[in-house]
Parts: C-alpha cells; sequence; structure tokens
C-alpha cells in the first residue's frame, strides 16, 4: 500500500518538530532557476532569459528582475552592487595586466554604459534602506554616473539614470529635510534649482538624443518612472505643510480649500512659483508618450498597453490641473451673484475662460478615454468627471452640455453595477443638478 | 477580571489621589444633556422601545453634555494609541493596553479627566436608572463596568453576532464621529439589526439600520439568540470613533441582585449554542457528502498511474485541464511528493489556456454589468444564499433544484423533514445565463470519475464521497467564519476563479479579505479555550497568532488548492471588503476519503 499524507495540521506538526533551529544565514546568487539554490543562499528567480555565460547580461537581468518586483529587497540590492564591484575589480585588474604586458589600454568597452547606470541606480535605490547615510549613497551613486560619463560621453542610458537620481536625490536627500518653518538661508533655493535643473537637462539631453538616433528603445517604463517621481515630486512641493497639521485633517471634507501657505522665505517657494517646472514636465511627457506610441507600442503586450495607460492618464490629469483656473472663473462670473458686472477675473474674461477650459477639458477627456480600463471602472469614472466638468462650462440646457451630461450618466450607471454603488454621490449630484 | 472598587463613581475606597474621582448627583446630571431626565422623554422613549423592532432597542441623540464629549473625543485622540485587530469576524482599530477601561490606572486617568467622567455618567445610579426604565430589562450593574474604544476607519467590520458573552444586560455603543459634520449612510459604519428566524438563527438581511452622528447611543437589551446585530463595513477613509460597552446585571450587594441569575445567563451562552444539533438544522447549505457507489470507488482503487488512462480519458481531461497536468509524468510525480508530504498542494494555471479565458471573459463580464443581487428575494435561481449569516453569508449552486424555501422555521422544517429530498445533480440545473452554465459544466467536471482517477494521481487518496458548490462571495457581504470539519480526514480542492485577480494588486495585500486561511486550532477540541478567552469579547473565533496560521491563500484566478485537511485545522473565508474589485469567485469540493484499517491502527500506535 502507498504512503498516504497525514493531514495538514499534523504534517505542519511533523514539521515544526523537525524544524532546525539555527536562522540561516542568506547571501545572494544570480541564477535562472529555483534548483542552483544551495544551503543559505537566496537565489532570485530572473524575470527573462540570459545567457549564463554572459555576466552583463546576467546582470541587467538581475538589475530588470529587481526593478519590476516589489523593490522591497535589499538583499537583492547589495547583490546588484556587489556583483558590480565584483565585475569593475576584474576589469580592472585585467586592464592592469595588459598594461603590464605592454598591451595597448582597451578597456573603454570592457564595461559597458548600462552597466555604470545599474551600478549608479542600485546605490541610488539603496539609499531607502538607509535614511542615515542617504547623503553618501548618492554622492556615490553620481560619482558612477560620472565615471560612465566620461567613459560614455553621449550615453542616453546614463543620461536618462542621471536624471532620475538627481530627482531622487531632491527629493530623499533635501525635501525631505525640510519643514514648513524653514527659512531660506545661504542660496539653498538655487541649490534646490539647479538639481531640478541638472535633472532636466539630463532627461532632455536624453531625449533629444534617441531622436537624433533615431534609437527609442530606451522609451520603457524603466525611464517613464522619471515622470512619476518629478509629480510626485512638484506634489510634495505644491502640498508642502498642508499635512502638518493637527489630528482631524484626514476627516476634512474633499471640497474644503487649505489655506496654507509657504512663506516666500521658504527655500521651496521658488520652486512652487516658476510655472517653467510644470510646463517643461507637460511638454516632455507628450513628447516622451508620442515616441513610445510612434515606435515602441505593441498594443499585444500587456505591458506596453499599461504603460500607455498610465502615461494617457498622467497626461489627462495634466490638462485638467491646467482647466482648474478657467473653470474656476467661468462659474464664478457665470453663476456667483458677487460678480455680477465684472468682467474679468484672475486675467480672464468669462470668454476665455470659457474657451480654455473647454480645450484643456477636451485634451484631458481624449487622454482620459486613452486609459481607460474595461476592468477598472475607476478609469471610466475619471472620463465620466471630466465629462461633466465639460459639460459644466456650457451655457445651461444647451445641446453640448445634455450630450456631456448624458454620457457621464451613463458611465457612472455602469459604474455603479460593478462597484456596489461606489460612484452614487456622484450620480446623484449629476442628477440633481 | 477583577474590578477596582475604588474607581466607581460611588466608591469611598482608599483615595489620596489629585483627580476628583467622586461626582455627586448634580455633577454627574451636568455631564449629560439635560432632557433625558424629563419623566415626558423617557415615557416617549419606553414606549418607543417597545414598539421597536426586530428587537427591543433605542437611541439617545445629544445625550452628553456637547463641550464634554468634544473633550473626550480629543483626549482620546492624542493619548490613546490604537492597533488594528483582525479575525476571521472583525477588523478594528481598537485601544490597545486601555482596550477595558475599567484597568485603566491613575497615571492614565490624569491624562483622560474627560473621559473618567463619561464613565462615571455613563455608570451612574441615574443614567442605570434610565437606561433599565427605558429597556424595561431590570436592574443594571454600576459595579461591573466594562467599556472599550474602537476606531472603525475604512474597511473596518464587525460582522452578525448577539454579544452575549458573560453576563451583559444591556449593549450600549456612545458615537463619536467627527463633530458638526454628517456622517452620511453612504460612509458606511451604520449599525444593523437582524430579525431571526427562530431563536439562534439570524435572518440573511439586516431588518433595521442605524446611520450614528456624533453624540447618539444607540442601545438594546441583550437577548440571547435575538439581539443580533453588525456593524456595516467603513467604505471612506474616514475615523468612525465610538465607546463601546456594556451594563451587566447587578453584582453580590448591589441593588437587583438574584442568586444564580448569573449562572443561568452564562447556560445560554451563543457560543455553546452556534455547535449544537438543532441549530445546525438551519444551515444551508449542509455540508453533506454523497457516497459513491462500490463499482464507481472500485475505479479509484485500481487505478494507479497515467498509463491507466485511455485516450477517451485524456480526451475529457484536456478539454478542461492544463495539458501539463496530464501529460508531464515526472511533474505528476512531483506534485504526488509534494502532497505527501505537506498536505497541501497549489497548482496555478489548472484550466487550460482556452478554457480558461472563455470563462474569465464570462465572469468579468457578469460581474462588470449585472448589479449584484444583495438582498434575498434580488436572488435568482440557480444561485442560492448560505444562511444563517452569523457564520457564513455567500451565494452558491449546490446542484440542486431551487424550489427549496429556507425562509422561515416552518418551510425549514418542511424542506429537512417532510418534502421530498434530492441528491445533487448539476446535469439538471438550468440558467438563462451561458457563465452559470459554463460554471455548471465545469462542476460536471470536478464530478466525473476521470477527475477522480486524476486526483488519485496526485493525491494518492481514494475518494469515497463527494460535495461540489459553485460559490460566490460578494463584496460588502459574504465570508465564512472559522469551522472546524467533523470528519477526521478530508481531502478539499478549491478551484479560484476570481477574475479580479489577474491583477495580483487587486487582492494580494489581503487589505480587501477573500482569502482562504486555515489555522491550527491546538490540537485538542478547541472549544473549552474558546469559551475562556472570549470574556470581553464578541469575537467567536480569534487568531491564536502568526505559529497557527498554517496556510493563506489569497483570491486567485485558475489555480487550484489541494487540502488534506484533518480535524484539528479551522478553516475561514475572510470577509469580502466591499472596495474590492470584483467578487471571490471559486468551486469548492470535499471529498471523503477511503480509511485504510491498517494505516489507521499504525497512526495510533505512532501516537502512543
Amino acid at each position: 500500500m502507498a504512503k498516504r499524507p497525514l493531514g495538514l495540521g499534523k504534517a505542519s506538526k511533523a514539521k515544526k518538530q523537525k524544524k532546525p533551529i539555527e536562522e540561516k544565514e542568506e547571501s545572494i546568487e544570480v541564477g535562472s532557476t529555483e534548483d542552483q539554490a544551495g544551503e543559505g543562499e537566496l537565489t532570485v528567480e530572473l524575470k527573462e532569459e540570459a545567457d549564463a555565460d554572459d555576466e552583463l547580461a546576467q546582470l541587467q537581468a538581475l538589475w530588470n528582475t529587481y526593478f519590476e518586483s516589489d523593490r522591497d529587497n535589499e538583499l537583492v540590492l547589495n547583490g546588484i552592487v556587489h556583483e558590480c564591484d565584483r565585475l569593475l575589480r576584474n576589469s580592472n585588474e585585467k586592464a592592469a595586466d595588459e598594461s603590464k604586458e605592454g598591451k595597448e589600454e582597451e578597456d573603454d568597452d570592457s564595461l559597458p554604459d548600462f552597466f555604470y547606470a545599474i551600478y549608479a541606480l542600485s546605490l541610488a535605490e539603496l539609499s531607502n534602506f538607509h535614511p542615515d547615510e542617504v547623503e553618501s549613497y548618492f554622492k556615490e551613486s553620481l560619482d558612477r554616473i560620472e565615471i560612465g560619463l566620461e567613459k560614455y560621453s553621449e550615453s542616453r542610458v546614463l543620461w536618462f539614470a542621471e536624471s532620475k537620481i538627481l530627482l531622487l536625490k531632491l527629493s530623499l536627500q533635501h525635501v525631505s529635510q525640510l519643514t514648513i518653518d524653514t527659512e531660506e538661508e545661504h542660496g539653498q533655493h538655487m541649490e534646490l534649482e539647479n538639481i531640478l535643473d541638472e535633472a532636466y537637462l539630463s532627461f532632455g539631453a536624453a531625449l533629444v538624443s534617441c531622436k537624433m538616433n533615431n534609437d527609442y528603445s530606451l522609451i520603457n517604463r524603466e525611464t517613464y518612472e522619471f515622470f512619476e517621481i518629478l509629480d510626485d515630486l512638484l506634489d510634495i512641493i505644491n502640498n508642502f505643510g498642508k499635512h502638518n497639521k493637527e489630528e482631524d485633517d484626514e476627516e476634512e471634507d474633499d471640497d474644503e480649500d487649505d489655506d496654507t501657505e509657504l512663506d516666500e522665505l521658504h527655500p521651496l517657494s521658488p520652486i512652487l512659483e516658476d510655472f517653467k517646472y510644470n510646463q517643461w514636465l507637460k511638454d516632455k511627457l507628450i513628447e516622451f508618450s508620442d515616441f513610445f506610441v510612434k515606435f515602441k507600442y505593441d498594443k499585444t503586450s500587456p505591458e506596453d498597453v499599461s504603460l500607455y495607460r498610465d502615461m494617457s492618464k498622467r497626461i489627462g490629469q495634466w490638462y485638467l490641473r491646467e482647466a482648474e483656473i478657467p473653470i474656476k472663473v467661468y462659474t464664478t462670473l457665470t453663476y456667483d451673484d458677487e460678480f455680477e458686472g465684472i468682467e474679468e477675473y484672475e486675467g480672464l474674461t468669462v470668454n476665455e475662460a470659457q474657451s480654455k477650459g473647454q480645450n484643456s477639458l477636451k485634451l484631458a477627456l481624449d487622454a482620459l478615454k486613452q486609459a481607460q480600463d474595461e476592468d477598472d471602472p475607476e478609469t471610466w469614472v475619471a472620463v465620466a468627471e471630466c465629462m461633466i466638468s465639460l459639460g459644466n462650462l456650457y451655457q445651461l440646457d444647451c445641446k453640448d452640455q445634455e450630450f456631456y451630461y448624458k454620457s457621464a450618466e451613463e458611465i457612472l450607471i455602469k459604474a455603479n453595477i460593478s462597484t456596489n454603488g461606489k460612484y452614487d454621490d456622484i450620480l446623484e449630484n449629476l442628477l440633481d443638478n | 477580571m477583577t474590578k477596582r472598587q475604588e474607581e466607581t463613581q460611588d466608591s469611598n475606597g482608599p483615595s489620596s489621589k489629585k483627580l476628583n474621582i467622586n461626582f455627586n448627583k448634580e455633577e454627574i446630571k451636568s455631564f449629560f444633556n439635560q432632557k433625558i431626565f424629563d419623566e415626558t422623554f423617557q415615557d416617549n422613549l419606553q414606549t418607543e422601545i417597545k414598539e421597536s423592532q426586530p428587537y427591543r432597542w433605542g437611541h439617545f441623540t445629544e445625550l452628553v453634555d456637547d463641550t464634554l464629549l468634544r473633550q473626550v473625543r480629543t483626549e482620546v485622540l492624542h493619548e490613546i494609541a490604537f492597533t488594528k485587530k483582525e479575525t476571521d469576524i472583525y477588523k478594528v482599530f481598537q485601544s490597545g493596553d486601555l482596550a477595558n477601561l475599567s484597568g485603566l490606572n491613575w497615571d492614565d486617568l490624569s491624562k483622560l479627566p474627560s473621559l473618567y467622567k463619561l464613565r462615571s455618567a455613563i455608570y451612574s445610579q441615574q443614567f442605570r436608572d434610565i437606561v433599565s426604565k427605558v429597556c424595561g430589562c431590570g436592574k443594571l450593574s454600576g459595579v461591573k463596568t466594562d467599556m472599550s474604544i474602537n476606531v472603525y476607519n475604512k474597511g473596518c467590520h464587525l460582522l452578525t453576532h448577539d454579544d452575549v458573552i458573560d453576563t451583559r444586560r444591556v449593549s450600549f455603543i456612545l458615537y463619536m464621529p467627527e463633530p458638526d459634520k454628517v456622517w452620511h449612510e453612504r460612509y458606511g459604519g451604520s449599525l444593523r439589526l437582524f430579525d431571526s428566524i427562530v431563536p439562534n438563527v439570524p435572518q440573511t438581511d439586516f431588518y433595521q439600520k442605524f446611520t450614528p452622528q456624533f453624540n447618539q447611543m444607540a442601545f438594546f437589551t441583550v437577548q440571547p439568540g435575538l439581539s443580533f446585530h453588525d456593524v456595516e463595513e467603513v467604505r471612506e477613509d474616514r475615523k468612525r470613533l465610538s465607546i463601546q460597552g456594556w451594563f451587566h446585571i447587578p453584582q453580590p450587594g448591589e441593588d437587583g441582585f438574584i442568586e444564580g441569575e448569573e449562572e443561568s445567563i452564562i447556560g445560554k451562552s451563543t457560543l455553546q449554542l452556534l455547535q449544537s444539533k438543532e441549530l445546525q438544522e438551519f444551515d444551508f447549505p449542509k455540508l453533506i457528502k454523497n457516497e459513491f457507489d462500490e463499482i464507481e470507488i472500485k475505479h479509484y482503487e485500481e487505478f494507479e498511474n497515467v498509463g491507466q488512462f485511455t485516450k477517451l480519458d485524456i480526451d475529457y481531461l484536456s478539454k478542461f485541464i492544463n495539458k501539463n497536468y496530464l501529460n508531464n509524468e515526472s511533474l505528476i510525480k512531483n506534485l504526488s511528493e509534494s502532497f505527501l508530504n505537506e498536505s497541501i498542494l497549489e497548482l496555478k494555471e489548472f484550466l487550460n489556456e482556452d478554457y480558461a479565458s472563455t470563462l474569465r471573459e464570462l465572469i468579468r463580464h457578469e460581474e462588470l454589468n449585472v448589479k449584484i443581487p444583495i438582498k434575498v428575494d434580488e436572488i435568482s435561481q440557480p444561485w442560492k444564499c448560505a444562511i444563517p449569516p452569523h457564520k457564513h453569508r455567500f451565494l452558491y449552486i449546490d446542484g440542486k433544484s431551487n424550489n427549496m424555501d429556507i425562509t422561515s422555521a416552518e418551510s425549514i422544517n418542511f424542506t429537512n423533514s417532510i418534502g421530498p429530498q434530492e441528491l445533487p445533480n448539476f446535469s439538471q440545473v438550468k440558467s438563462e445565463k451561458e457563465v452559470d452554465n459554463k460554471l455548471i459544466e465545469l462542476s460536471r467536471f470536478l464530478k466525473s470519475i476521470v477527475f477522480k482517477k486524476w486526483l488519485k494521481l496526485i493525491t494518492n487518496l481514494v475518494l469515497v464521497g463527494d460535495q461540489v458548490l459553485i460559490r460566490r462571495f460578494r463584496p460588502g457581504s459574504d465570508f465564512i467564519l472559522a469551522t472546524k470539519q467533523t470528519e477526521d480526514l478530508l481531502l478539499e480542492a478549491t478551484l479560484n476563479l476570481t477574475p479580479s485577480a489577474i491583477n495580483p494588486k487587486n487582492w494580494e495585500s489581503g487589505e480587501f479579505g477573500g482569502y482562504e486561511l486555515c489555522m491550527s486550532s491546538g490540537g485538542g477540541d478547541g472549544e473549552d479555550d474558546e469559551e475562556n478567552d472570549e470574556e470581553d469579547d464578541p469575537a467567536i473565533y480569534r487568531s491564536n497568532g502568526d505559529d497557527s496560521v498554517l496556510f493563506t491563500n489569497q483570491c486567485q484566478w485558475n489555480s487550484l488548492t489541494l487540502v488534506l485537511r484533518d480535524s484539528s485545522v479551522l478553516k475561514f473565508i475572510k470577509y469580502v471588503s466591499i472596495n474590492a474589485k470584483g467578487s471571490r469567485w471559486d468551486i469548492s469540493c470535499q471529498w471523503n476519503i477511503q480509511q485504510d484499517d491498517d494505516e489507521e491502527e499504525d497512526e495510533e500506535e505512532e501516537e502512543v
């Protein structure tokens, strides 16, 4: 008679009895299957095929695996950095040997540009695990970029990496140290602006280089992350100090304004006021997205579809933000009795506001439609909300307004079906008005 | 728990502390809204409660002096740390070491003077008399105090229970969401009261909903087997702060104390009743396995290896199963070994790609386009709703006809003891919907002989009886509380078919529930432990810590989990959050297995 299993509870008990007491010491080994795991080693399963004899391909695959993970494993990062150290050491030894033998130096291409980019990005990522040593990690990281650029002065991969690292440095090393009460000292804001400008410069140069060389291979999720980090950073700067109030903040209704403003002496104040950053970001995002759609987008690839939707959503949000002031001006001048007879508000007449607002919202609507995922009602509702805002910018009960309201209503009804009425209040609001 | 006499309002115990702990009648009165001392107000409330449904309950509005309650709220938010607690029955943030305010020490009280005033007021003779009068419930103890502070944040909930624990006589909840703001019904967090089919068996749908506002107190007499209620999940990112407490029956030495009353109440504990056989009559679906006949069992006994499959067998299996699980002998061998060692096995991408993608589209289409039936009368055949809701609630198809009425004691009695009986037969179950028919087709496959032969390959087990259920756990509604099986050993399979789990982020964190969790009950029968531990908690089961968790299975798409479950394993399916991206869908199978006499004896000897 064949052996039979014990049952889950008993099997677990039996296992506990057998389990050795001492903890295993973990180390990392680059490998492509779990079978390679030896005693005390952590094996990272690579998400892609890599030539087992090609150390650099293995390194790239390991970095990609880390990038696509939750990025919460310091051990993997350490593994990448150790591997980079080793490869660099080997390369230097080889160069030294060749130099001794009187051969000409040929190490310029022994380690490619992406090696330095991975090295630098890994060090920058490590700063997340060592909040007290952030400065030194970023210094080391940018050093690697510098060394790489000395060898490959026109490297797009290094420019893209540098732009991201600079933004992370700005966020983790500088902005995180500021409080609402920090006052400007010794040109601090200049330093912050310089870092931001440098990041823009590198990213811009990389994009131009893609275009000049007709090489769009780096237009991908990893380089797109620049926009996510920058958007988050600008968001932090825009909302700086607004969440520092006591206790009940989280209970504030969404529609309540928060009047906290940065003191003009605050080092972030000049960045906040400088519209160029926002405008630049929008322009580059659209350019990046265009490159992606024209040269990279594979509609059958789930990763590509997901990236395209993310980009479209972000573009849509930018246009929505752009429409905020025109919407405010239009509704105030049209419906607020206190503004009766006043022709201009925030530098706009009612007609200018209406036309500007409609333009921005139409562009937002186009982008948000592209971002729709038939599996995710939230993305449909974003379209519906944009339609309602657009409808609001037309004359009461006119055909266009009716069209946008009706379309929004249909979407919200469908979204409510699949979400147990999550958007009932928006729908009720629309129907009431 | 030992209560300290000097903490109570009437105490004269040693008190050299600075904080004023003795309040006179006028002071106590000043802590309340004066309207509650008005006789007419009390009489009206008494009448209201007498006529209330589904059982005697009532509420005060603006109960406490407004300034005092605002101060209490501020103190609580500033001085008390809350930690998340989650079991099969609730998710809530509770005040850590201050969970039971009776246990406060003087240092704590110095930081919480308003809270102390409030507690003194609530347990004062004046207020107890009012509650006792309007509820008509008899005298209440001023010595045995029992209060805790809870925060229900987004996702927090407390499933249906009747509060019958220890000597509780009246339950109350004083609500403290943000003052000056309306707590809208759409935020969730309402108190919902359930009527009962018969005592100890609550109805599936709630009868009454109370959406709380700042400074309101809801209360009801704790009635064994009747006072069923739950706290609806909080849907939005808001804090619903409340003080939950109980008035107990008078203790020795107090006015109204009755010798032997405590013992008689404790005897009626819901915990004891939950497992009783009479009440299991009201459980649907009934966990009854259908025994196979000898000829069928022989098929399994004689089946030993892949080579015994005929071409027809393989053709039929291939229509459903991923070919890797059929053709790859070394994989099958590995799986079998793994199951032998672990008694658990997870097979990803179990259904073949074609079948899975069609099924996924159909299920997802249903989710996105058809409103989920929530109330019992919205559910249409072939789906049924599992009852009673203090044990489980989910939709299911069991392969039996749909003319079964389980809405009243009489109809349940007819179904169980009078009317025609039938065995499940998925071939006879018809639906207008393609998605239902696809799921039914799959269930028929899971009941096929050749599938059970394939199971023999993987598990080495001869199956002798089965039950197959197609299940849907709806967001904001469904769950199964922890239960143990009666059989020594059962083979269970859960074919997880949650289409929204294609995106792992939708479920992986566990935040939205829906996961299946097996835990060890510690070897014994566990009932005594539960009883002793649950003095102050309405929860029926609670996690014993990480060590006891045997495995957790998040919602997934197209994954088959096989478990050989022994009687020490408790299992539950966590309540699915209303904010989940879809329902949990699965097909649950249970099989009785052929016991081998020799082996049983061997095992017994080993244990000895």
